[in-house]
């Protein structure tokens, strides 16, 4: 069946939405990610402007990420102080972002930077997880990672205005936090992200927070940093279809669904090996369609005179 | 449908009393469709006539038609790719500020048979002189003819422009008929379609009707408050993303 997406002037599959709506639903409720890195370049693939990919996106992972927050805060694993001072940094980042943004995009610099960027964060960020959870699950020494990993860690969370986080369970630095916020926050805004897959990571490694911790705690940051994303892409550019949004909302429910409960069948370091090996393959792809000649170096966008 | 077509026939041949010049009518099937949610694309018949002179020598007895469709514009850009290094990245682009986002020509014969380049020049017929005279900003006028050419080239691939040499077809004597197709992604608005009648090459009668593909129902409604008041649009969403978020939650939290 065919539905007519309003803003986006385009008649699509309804079921392909929904299955598609499922899957990333499936992965962000397994994962703990928003999935929009996956999501984007999948929406986008179908033919749905990029204006209108970007602002839906953030409407959904909005959605994905109430779910999992109050899934995460009925188990009390979310830092509330700690996401806080998290999305605190975040927006000063997105606001430093949105100015390199467009300040790339009057130099024509932007499709490569976004390119690059996304090549390099999330195959780094993979191979980063991957790497780790293959040392977890068969237990090899590595006495190399820990020395790279103790040595940031003591830079970032040593850093002044050190305070004691009751949930998280570590005492930290409350600089080092924002500036990670900040980092995600720039790096989002750049490349059109959540930067729950950037952000996990980042705790784990460079503040030793406990795993279930990480989890909640990011999923508010992504739930704060996207909700006013969609509030002001809709305002911005008013390109938001709440057409489509509907559709892959409920598909994305019980996606989520199906993830959450299958996460708990598996194990954290289990669950970093999937990510990683996903992201990796992003990164690839990315990767490809830049190194491989173009079939057709010449393409044609139309956007809507508002 | 048909019945729609015999009864425009009838009506157009009614108009057919001797005159001293060449006339030309037609009318679409419908002057508004409907963006419904099951909208898939469409088709819209032209039906018309030719109103012939009596003292026309009969040499001119050749009428040719042409109808040119266009659609509602967009901003266009047009990227090239080249290779920095191993990688290939957008190098050069070029934008059309005002760029038919649908556009269809219809004849009864090639455009080349019909008439000389001279006069389908002055009468801007055609894709290549549509192009021609489109406005590429962007990179000081260099390489404007080969982004011109790749303009049209993607066009046509991307069907956004249409043309049949063989979509009018004539009838009876002096009646003729033809087809409109709109995609599913047919931009919504105003569509022009412009007749122009020839003989001998040259024009002699011309007539124009106009038909909206609109939004209607709740996707008007949606449009034109995502349009209109995009802020409070935008805390509907939000709010919409927010409840559904809660609802799966509580639907599913008893696992």
């Amino acid at each position: 069946m065919q539905i007519y997406l309003p803003v986006a002037e385009i008649s699509l599959s309804l079921f392909t939405l929904l299955i598609l709506g499922g899957g990333v639903g499936i992965i962000s409720g397994l994962l703990g990610v928003g999935g929009g890195f996956l999501l984007t370049p999948l929406l986008i693939f179908l033919g749905i402007p990029t204006a209108t990919t970007v602002s839906t996106v953030a409407s959904i992972v909005t959605a994905s990420s109430v779910s999992g927050a109050l899934n995460y805060w009925k188990r009390k694993t979310i830092d509330f102080e700690m996401a806080s001072i998290l999305i605190l940094g975040g927006l000063i980042g997105s606001y430093l972002g949105v100015e390199l943004f467009v300040m790339l995009k009057r130099l024509g610099f932007l499709s490569i930077t976004v390119l690059v960027g996304y090549v390099v964060f999330l195959g780094s960020t993979g191979f980063l997880m991957f790497i780790d959870s293959i040392y977890d699950i068969f237990k090899i020494q590595r006495a190399k990672r820990n020395h790279f990993s103790e040595k940031s860690m003591s830079i970032l969370s040593q850093l002044p205005l050190q305070r004691q986080f009751e949930t998280a369970k570590v005492r930290t630095s409350l600089l080092g936090l924002v500036f990670i916020g900040m980092v995600i926050g720039f790096i989002g805004s750049i490349l059109g992200l959540g930067g729950g897959f950037i952000l996990i990571p980042m705790m784990i490694y460079l503040f030793r927070i406990p795993g279930p911790v990480v989890l909640g705690t990011a999923q508010i940051y992504i739930f704060a940093t996207m909700l006013s994303s969609t509030i002001l892409h809709a305002w911005a550019s008013t390109s938001l279809d709440i057409v489509l949004a509907l559709i892959l909302i409920l598909g994305g429910i019980i996606g989520s669904h199906i993830g959450l409960r299958a996460q708990k069948k598996m194990s954290f370091q289990h669950l970093r090996l999937v990510l990683g090996i996903l992201l990796i393959g992003v990164a690839i792809h990315f990767a490809s369609t830049a190194i491989i000649e173009p079939e057709d170096k010449f393409t044609l966008i139309l956007e809507a005179v508002k | 449908m048909i019945k729609h077509m015999f009864c425009l026939v009838f009506c157009l041949a009614l108009q057919l009393a001797p005159a001293k010049a060449e006339k030309l009518t037609f009318k679409l099937s419908n002057q508004i469709v409907a963006l419904t949610p099951n909208y898939t694309g469409t088709q819209l018949a032209v039906f018309g006539a030719v109103e012939k002179d009596s003292k026309r020598r009969s040499k001119a007895d050749q009428y040719d038609i042409i109808i040119t469709v266009t659609g509602p514009s967009k901003r266009a850009f047009i990227r090239e790719k080249s290779n920095l290094g191993p990688i290939w990245v957008t190098s050069e682009e070029r934008r059309v500020y005002s760029f038919p986002a649908y556009a269809s020509v219809l004849s009864s014969r090639p455009l080349e048979d019909i008439t000389t380049p001279a006069v389908r020049s002055h009468l801007k017929l055609g894709f290549d002189q549509m192009i021609k005279y489109m406005e590429l900003v962007g990179g000081q006028g260099a390489n404007e003819e080969k982004f011109k050419k790749e303009l049209f080239r993607l066009a046509l691939k991307e069907n956004l422009w249409t043309q049949d040499p063989q979509g009018i077809k004539f009838f009876g004597q002096n009646l003729f008929h033809g087809s409109i197709f709109l995609s599913s992604s047919a931009p919504s608005g105003a569509y022009l379609v412009e007749g122009i009648l020839l003989a001998d090459g040259l024009p002699i009668a011309r007539d124009s009707q106009i038909f909206q593909l609109e939004k209607v129902g709740i996707e008007a409604k949606i449009d034109k408050v995502a349009t209109r008041w995009p802020l409070f649009y935008g805390l509907v969403v939000a709010f919409m993303a927010i409840t559904m978020g809660w609802l799966g939650w509580a639907l599913f939290k008893r696992d």
